[in-house]
Formats: C-alpha cells, sequence, structure tokens
C-alpha cells in the first residue's frame, strides 16, 4: 500500500519536474528575458519573502470560490436532478443551459458589474456562473443513467416520489454528482482571475492582475502556481470524498 | 575591347547605386507591427499604415485589449513598434528591457469626475474612486492624494476604463479618473460632475509615446525614421482636423457625436519634442520611484531619443 502511494507520489510529480527543469534551462539560457520569465528562484524568493500576502490572498480566494461552487452545487444539483428525472422540465431548459454554459465568465463582467455591482458580489457570482454548467450537466447524466430496474423495484414498494428521489436517484447519481463538483471546482478557479478583477484588493486573481500591470512576472507566476497547487488540493479532497461516499462502486467500476 | 553594351550596362549601374547599394546592404524590414489600444490617445495608430505605405513599409496595425498586453508583446518582440503610456514604458526599461522613446504621443486625455457633492479631492476622504490600474491617471492621483496626506483616506477601487460608467451610475463608487471619453460620457450623461483638473501634478499633461525597442532601432534605422515621419504626419492630420479620431469612437464606442466631439477637446495630439519634453519623462520616472512603483530608474540618455523626429 505504502509502495502504491509513493510511486502515486513519484508518478505524479515527474511531469511538474521535468516542467520545472525545461524552465529553468530555459531561464538560465536567457530565452526570454527575466521580465517576461523569471527563474525559478526568483519565483521561491516571492514564496519565502511574501508568505504573508500570498496567504492573505489565497484565504480571501479561497472564500470566494467556496461560496461561488457552494452556491452552485446548492443550485445545480436540484435543478440537474429534476431535469434528469421529468421530461417536461428537461425540455424547457435543455436549450437554455446549452447556450449559457458556453459563455466564458470573463464577458459577462460588464453584465455583472451592471446587475450585481463592484466587490465580492460579481465575483462570487462570476465563480457560481462558471460552477454552475458543469454540476448541472453532470448531474442530468448521472439521474439519465440510474438503472430502470432501482425504478421499477420502487415502484413495486410503493416509493413515493421523495423517497425515490432520495433513496434512489440521489445515490445513484453521486459518483456524477462529485465528478461535477470536481469540475466545478476547477471551473471557479479558471474564473477566479477573471472575478477578482471587478473591483476587489484581494485574492490570487487580483494579485495576478496587479502584478501582470506592474510587470512583475515572479509574482504572477507565484500567484499560477498557487491557485494550481490550491486547485490540487481541492481536486484531491473531493476523490476522497467521492471515494468514502461512493465505497458501494467498489469492485463494480475500473478505479 | 569594350561594346556598347557594356559601356551602357556600367553608365545605368552607376546611375543606380546610389539608390540601390544602401537598401542591400541595410537589408531593413520591410514590413512593421505596431501594437496600439484602442483608445482616444491612440488615434494616430490607424492612420500609420497610410503614411508608412507610402514609403514603401507595409505596416499591420495590432489591437491589444489592454496597456500591459501591448507592453508584453513588445517585450516579447512580437510587435516592432507601439504606442505606450509613458510610465508603462518607464517600468519595463527599469526593469533591463531595451525600450527607446522615440517621440511624443498624446497629452491629456483623462480627467477626475465624481458625484455633484464633492468639489475637490479633500472632499473624497473616506470615499471610493475608481482608477485603471498601472495608468498614468493612476500614477498622477496617487501622487495628489499623497500630496494633500489622504493617501491612505481614500479608497482606490481598480476598474478597467470601460467599466467605471455603470458603478458611477448606480453610486457605488463616488468618483473616477478615467481616460477619454469615459469621464465625458458620464459627465454628460448627468452622473457626476468635474471635480480635480489632474494636469496640475509634475506629470503635467504627459501620457502616450511612441515606443520602439533598441536592438529594432539599431538594425533597422531608415525604417524607424521612417515611423517617426509617419507618426508626426498623422498627429498633423490629427491636430489639423481630428473628426476621424471622433468618427471612430461613435462608431467603435457606440458613443453620440456630441460626447465624442466633446471628449475630443481633452485630448491633445502631439509630437513635440521639444521643450522640457525629456525632463518631463525623468519627472515621471521620479514620481513612480517616490510612489514606489520602480526601484531603479532607467538610463535616461539611452531611454529618450528624439532623433528621429
Amino acid at each position: 500500500m505504502a509502495h502504491r502511494h509513493l510511486r502515486r507520489i513519484v508518478l505524479g510529480l515527474s511531469p511538474l519536474a521535468l516542467l520545472l527543469l525545461v524552465w529553468h534551462v530555459a531561464t538560465v539560457a536567457g530565452a526570454y528575458s527575466s521580465v517576461l520569465l523569471p527563474a525559478p528562484a526568483a519565483v521561491w524568493l516571492i514564496f519565502v519573502d511574501s508568505w504573508p500576502d500570498l496567504l492573505r490572498h489565497t484565504g480571501t480566494s479561497l472564500v470566494r470560490v467556496l461560496l461561488g461552487v457552494g452556491l452552485a452545487f446548492v443550485t445545480a444539483v436540484p435543478l440537474g436532478l429534476l431535469i434528469g428525472r421529468f421530461r417536461p422540465v428537461e425540455e424547457t431548459f435543455d436549450w437554455t443551459i446549452q447556450i449559457f454554459r458556453c459563455l466564458p465568465g470573463i464577458a459577462l463582467i460588464p453584465l455583472a458589474i451592471l446587475f450585481f455591482g463592484i466587490g465580492d458580489r460579481p465575483a462570487v457570482i462570476l465563480i457560481w456562473f462558471s460552477a454552475f454548467w458543469p454540476l448541472i450537466i453532470t448531474t442530468i447524466f448521472g439521474v439519465k443513467n440510474v438503472e430502470r430496474t432501482l425504478f421499477k423495484v420502487s415502484r413495486a414498494a410503493l416509493a413515493s416520489n421523495l423517497m425515490v428521489f432520495t433513496d434512489v436517484i440521489f445515490p445513484s447519481a453521486l459518483p456524477s454528482i462529485l465528478t461535477g463538483l470536481r469540475l466545478a471546482t476547477g471551473a471557479g478557479w479558471l474564473t477566479l482571475v477573471s472575478a477578482e478583477m471587478i473591483a476587489v484588493k484581494s485574492g490570487l486573481g487580483y494579485m495576478i492582475m496587479y502584478a501582470q500591470v506592474m510587470f512583475r512576472a515572479d509574482q504572477v507566476v507565484a500567484g499560477i502556481i498557487l491557485i494550481g497547487a490550491v486547485g490540487l488540493f481541492f481536486d484531491q479532497s473531493i476523490q476522497l470524498l467521492r471515494a468514502r461516499l461512493c465505497r458501494w462502486q467498489d469492485g463494480l467500476v475500473i478505479q | 575591347m569594350t561594346t556598347r553594351r557594356q559601356v551602357l550596362i556600367a553608365g545605368m549601374s552607376a546611375v543606380a547605386a546610389p539608390a540601390v547599394i544602401p537598401r542591400l546592404a541595410r537589408a531593413e524590414v520591410s514590413s512593421v507591427k505596431i501594437g496600439s489600444v484602442f483608445s482616444g490617445t491612440t488615434m494616430q495608430a490607424p492612420l500609420l499604415p497610410k503614411y508608412l505605405a507610402e514609403a514603401g513599409i507595409k505596416a499591420e496595425l495590432i489591437d491589444f485589449a489592454n496597456i500591459t498586453q501591448r507592453m508584453q508583446a513588445l517585450a516579447a518582440g512580437e510587435t516592432q513598434v507601439g504606442y505606450a503610456s509613458v510610465n508603462g514604458a518607464i517600468l519595463l526599461a527599469s526593469k533591463g528591457l531595451d525600450l527607446v522613446t522615440l517621440c511624443n504621443g498624446c497629452e491629456g486625455g483623462w480627467y477626475l469626475i465624481g458625484k455633484p457633492a464633492f468639489k475637490s479631492l479633500s472632499d473624497l476622504k473616506g470615499k471610493k474612486i475608481a482608477v485603471q490600474p498601472g495608468s498614468i491617471a493612476q500614477l498622477g492621483l496617487e501622487w495628489k492624494l499623497r500630496d494633500l496626506g489622504i493617501q491612505k483616506e481614500v479608497e482606490l477601487v481598480f476598474l478597467n476604463n470601460n467599466d467605471m460608467p455603470a458603478p458611477m451610475r448606480s453610486g457605488e463608487i463616488d468618483a473616477l479618473h478615467g481616460v477619454e471619453p469615459i469621464p465625458t460620457l458620464v459627465r454628460m450623461n448627468g452622473w457626476a460632475t468635474d471635480i480635480w483638473n489632474p494636469y496640475e501634478t509634475p506629470l503635467g499633461k504627459r501620457n502616450v509615446v511612441l515606443i520602439a525597442s533598441r536592438s529594432f532601432i539599431a538594425k533597422n534605422p531608415e525604417t524607424t525614421r521612417q515611423i517617426v515621419k509617419a507618426h508626426v504626419r498623422a498627429t498633423q492630420e490629427l491636430q489639423r482636423d481630428n473628426s476621424s479620431a471622433a468618427a471612430a469612437m461613435v462608431k467603435i464606442l457606440n458613443l453620440s457625436p456630441a460626447i465624442a466631439a466633446e471628449a475630443m477637446k481633452n485630448i491633445f495630439y502631439t509630437s513635440d519634442v521639444g521643450g522640457d519634453f525629456g525632463k518631463s519623462i525623468v519627472a515621471v520616472g521620479d514620481i513612480m520611484q517616490l510612489m514606489g512603483q520602480i526601484t531603479s530608474k532607467p538610463d535616461w540618455s539611452k531611454f529618450v531619443d528624439t532623433s528621429f523626429v
């Protein structure tokens, strides 16, 4: 078990180590100006010297992403369950979903400012918007893949609609919903930079944006690394949650 | 034996040589990419291809989404010449990039307006002022707030210039320090009134300059001269009649002609590098250092080269 765990870590980190090596060689060779591409050591110095700032920005962004993705979860999952279960609901919302899921968050900044003002509100709304679509689509997919036999059995057992939802549909769709949550979290972090361009003075997106304006590529890269690292942490946490909540799947699907 | 044909060829070669040899020896580029951002202060850019074509140079105008991207493209060598805010150019040059200011571009172009209740900057203590981060407007405003001793009491809200009208209208910000035509648009819609004439700082009206990389200039001195010449002619055209610039604003930004015409009154196209042009650029650098935007200054003797004008 420990051997497998170690192998996972080594394999998982190897592409990143390769990337780091290429980055280092590129900077040593002077392929790009240090203003455009800072050396890994310069970025490391940002972590060493400015860690309190980085911590503050990361904390603020975490709160915004958690709020946005959390809102997306409580809105998209119930709606997805209904759309997946009832055909008229699906027919009502399908085109709307297909249209809106293609819109990038950054294009919505002017509208977000118009309707939600400036500061945290539009930032959280934009993150919610990006996280909503993967969640609703995977939830619908999860409901549509519930085995028909389960419906037949629950109907034969005279289960109420609510019971069918809570005891049959939701648990069966849960693996898909949690996959959607992984995608939604990723989408939330992707939108963060755009979202934090709207008149906020903290957060990793703000830090990256302002560092870009001030041509501080070292800070930009430090922010990117942090977003990636926190994104990975979120993803691994949801995977663990999925493994725990969907233990009934063990042996049924390829892990 | 020398034939008549050989004599004729030798004669023609002698006549053509002064024109052909320098061109071959130079091997300068015949096409350039000009980086710009669509704004009222960079309206010479769309005119450059016309004037450069007359000199046999093909010019491609690349409009970037913001000033940062424009400067990064220049720094990366993707564009050879471009219009830049003088503070952005100083920032990059201070980090060691070989940028050269070739000519003055445009002066002024921004204004601070706010809710009618506020009559001066001092009234904005504890209030929110929107400003585009990294702009010359931000630099001037921060200097002035520091000068007034209220830097920490005023909240600067970073917004893109075009995103400022909506929060000003809804009252979420108390004032905005924007680049034209935004201040005029907001003022003429009655959402704000003038609060501060921003040209009273040591920055004056200094704003946009024409820049190129030193390596490009060294390899292409004649092309550089032609670019500067085209810029000067484009500037003169706009000085004579800026209606084409106003019309472009109307078309692209969907403004009313009256707002565009009014906004043009606050934009001063110039290619003048006389007087205190060089000194004023140094003054911008001084303020940037004072405000902590740069830690070291560029080599001014290399950063400003107006010999092509």
